[in-house]
């Protein structure tokens, strides 16, 4: 067997996030744990008030969670990411971001009251607020998380999925709080119907192409601040600031009273207001994820050719299909039709063991880390060519 | 088991190396940016001028046909202001705003809320004895006290069920110019009107 070894022994591989000889460590945990004591206090503080309506708020929009922390897990090709990543960039955004975001949105909506007037902050309040503190914030999360730990950030998909955990935490805890607010601002002492109402608006007709997206889409900037090494310091920076201000000015365009018009455009005009401004957001955003995907895929196209060269390991017709999404997809389709369902199984397995394997390697070069990852991929050809008859 | 190095290769480049490096300038930077957005908002904020001044026997509308006179001096508090919801002016550190709002739920219930809320807002740390008030226009409801460490407030709510209204009035400031200023706010209390239903 062959082993490839890249520097020194030992310099290759991935830092974790406890690190407590870096100055961004440190200010993580201050702003995380800061943002913690305050958001927990403003829970209890709405416990105290509506205690049902902030019970059904945590357990409602917990469960809506989670099919997008599960769609975010496998946007993130085969676990390329640790569960600290995600859960620390969830936590940027459900604590520290929300955290800094409440005093300084409220400073926000108060000078536009009082250099506009109260009908200016409430058409256009929103509109400043929103975007220019919450994507400052949630981008900050993102670019802290990236100098904790830069190792762990190895690709452009994975900054891309990073900033969307760090959007969805501050969608998720924003919401609570609305729900609790619309509770306590109910018109009668039922607490669990406002909430519900507020799921229904800001989670099932708005939640598609909210802070999630606008996360993503900066975070795409800063993914190509980090990998755009071979142009200038000042082009980088061009770079980021695109499409931080793509994400900024989708959240303004979100927030403005622009196309309300069209909410009274027939019966289905709020139905068509909230599409009019959403899927422009959430077609850039699919745009930016494959944009991701296609840096993912040479990514590992690279890793392969160079860690993986056996063909017992990754046969040659198998190089041209692994490393993208689609093209994978197509080879299970053709093989299911060739030799059916479970062999197209056992090729998606094979294909993840593989791709596992690319990971592993990209992470620590090829040698006793990957020897398990290795294993697994001969493991699962061999149930591949049980399924299809093939001679080893 | 045979080792192979390849420290000229291309993807050298893009295998992650765990090797020190300084994070305290950007560090710094985000710190420094953080702390100058918050700074420079809540600042501006504090010195901008909070609204202007209310003409003497100006009757204010605040939503769903209720209305009331502020006190001569004191300025509309623009921040306090929801369009058909909400009014509110002050007079240095006293402030007095009134809400509005649909109600179809008990007439307990706006009480209730508001002396939670205030508890665990910090704006009282307990209440004096309730009691019932009517104004000279009609309204009928509960008014209570609130003391916090600082402060000095008072709630007024009214439930007009046959309107299907709740209406909460409230005053907190220090409790000097909270007694001082007391005969203004029974006054702003005393001028609150409901149109009468069409």
């Amino acid at each position: 067997m062959n082993t490839l070894e890249l520097g020194r022994p030992g310099e290759i591989g991935i830092d974790g996030f406890f690190q407590p000889r870096r100055a961004a460590f440190w200010l993580l945990v201050l702003f995380l744990a800061n943002g913690a004591y305050s958001v927990a206090t403003l829970f209890l503080t709405n416990y105290a008030v509506v205690p049902q309506g902030l019970l059904t708020a945590l357990v409602v929009w917990t469960i809506y969670a989670l099919p997008f922390l599960f769609f975010l897990w496998h946007l993130d090709l085969f676990e390329q990411q640790s569960r600290s990543t995600f859960l620390l960039a969830f936590a940027w955004g459900g604590l520290g971001a929300v955290y800094l975001a409440i005093p300084a949105n409220n400073a926000i909506f108060s000078l536009a009251a009082k250099l506009g007037s109260p009908e200016f902050r409430d058409s256009w309040g929103a509109a400043i607020a929103g975007p220019t503190t919450e994507e400052f914030l949630k981008t900050t999360g993102i670019i802290l998380l990236v100098l904790v730990a830069r190792t762990q950030f190895l690709t452009t998909l994975s900054v891309v999925v990073t900033g969307a955990m760090v959007g969805l935490g501050f969608q998720i805890v924003e919401n609570v709080v609305y729900s609790t607010n619309a509770a306590i601002a109910a018109v009668n002492d039922d607490q669990v119907t406002p909430v519900l109402s507020t799921l229904l608006v800001r989670g099932f007709l708005c939640g598609l192409w909210s802070h999630s997206v606008y996360s993503a889409i900066a975070g795409f900037g800063v993914a190509q601040f980090m990998f755009r090494r071979h142009e200038t310091l000042a082009m980088r920076v061009g770079w980021f600031l695109m499409f931080f201000a793509l994400a900024w000015g989708l959240h303004a365009t979100w927030n403005s009273p622009l196309l309300s018009p069209i909410q009274s455009v027939g019966a289905l005009g709020p139905l068509l207001y909230i599409v009019a401004k959403g899927l422009p957001v959430l077609l850039i955003g699919i745009w930016i994820w494959r944009m991701a995907l296609v840096q993912q895929s040479d990514y590992l196209a690279q890793v392969a050719r160079h860690f993986v060269p056996e063909p017992s390991l990754i046969a040659p017709e198998e190089r041209d299909t692994l490393s993208g999404l689609g093209t994978r997809r197509a080879a299970r389709r053709a093989l299911a039709k060739a030799h059916g369902r479970p062999a197209a199984r056992a090729l998606h397995a094979l294909q993840r063991a593989q791709l596992r394997l690319l990971v592993a390697c990209a992470r620590h070069g090829r040698g006793l880390f990957t020897a398990g990852a290795e294993a697994s991929v001969r493991r699962a050809r061999r149930r591949l060519e049980a399924r299809t008859g093939a001679v080893p | 088991m045979t080792v192979q190095t390849l420290p000229h290769s291309p993807v050298g480049d893009i295998l992650p190396r765990r090797v020190r490096y300084r994070t305290w300038p950007a560090t710094l930077a985000i710190f420094g940016a953080v702390v100058l957005y918050l700074g420079v908002l809540m600042a501006w904020d504090e010195r901008a001028p909070s609204g202007t001044p209310v003409a003497p026997g100006q009757t204010v509308p605040v939503g769903r046909g209720l209305s009331y006179v502020p006190a001569e001096g004191w300025v509309i508090d623009a921040p306090r202001v929801q369009p058909e919801k909400a009014h509110g002016v002050r007079r240095d550190s006293l402030a007095f705003s009134v809400a509005v709002s649909e109600w179809n739920g008990t007439a307990r219930e706006p009480m209730d809320r508001a002396m939670r809320i205030a508890l665990t807002a910090k704006e009282a740390g307990y209440f004096g004895p309730e009691s019932s008030f009517t104004t000279s226009g009609g309204l009928s409801g509960r008014t209570v006290d609130l003391f916090g460490m600082s402060t000095h407030g008072r709630y007024w709510v009214v439930v007009d069920e046959a309107r299907k209204l709740a209406l909460v009035a409230q005053a907190h400031g220090t409790p000097d110019q909270f007694h001082r200023e007391e005969p203004a706010l029974r006054a702003m209390v005393d001028s609150l009107r409901i149109q009468a239903a069409p």
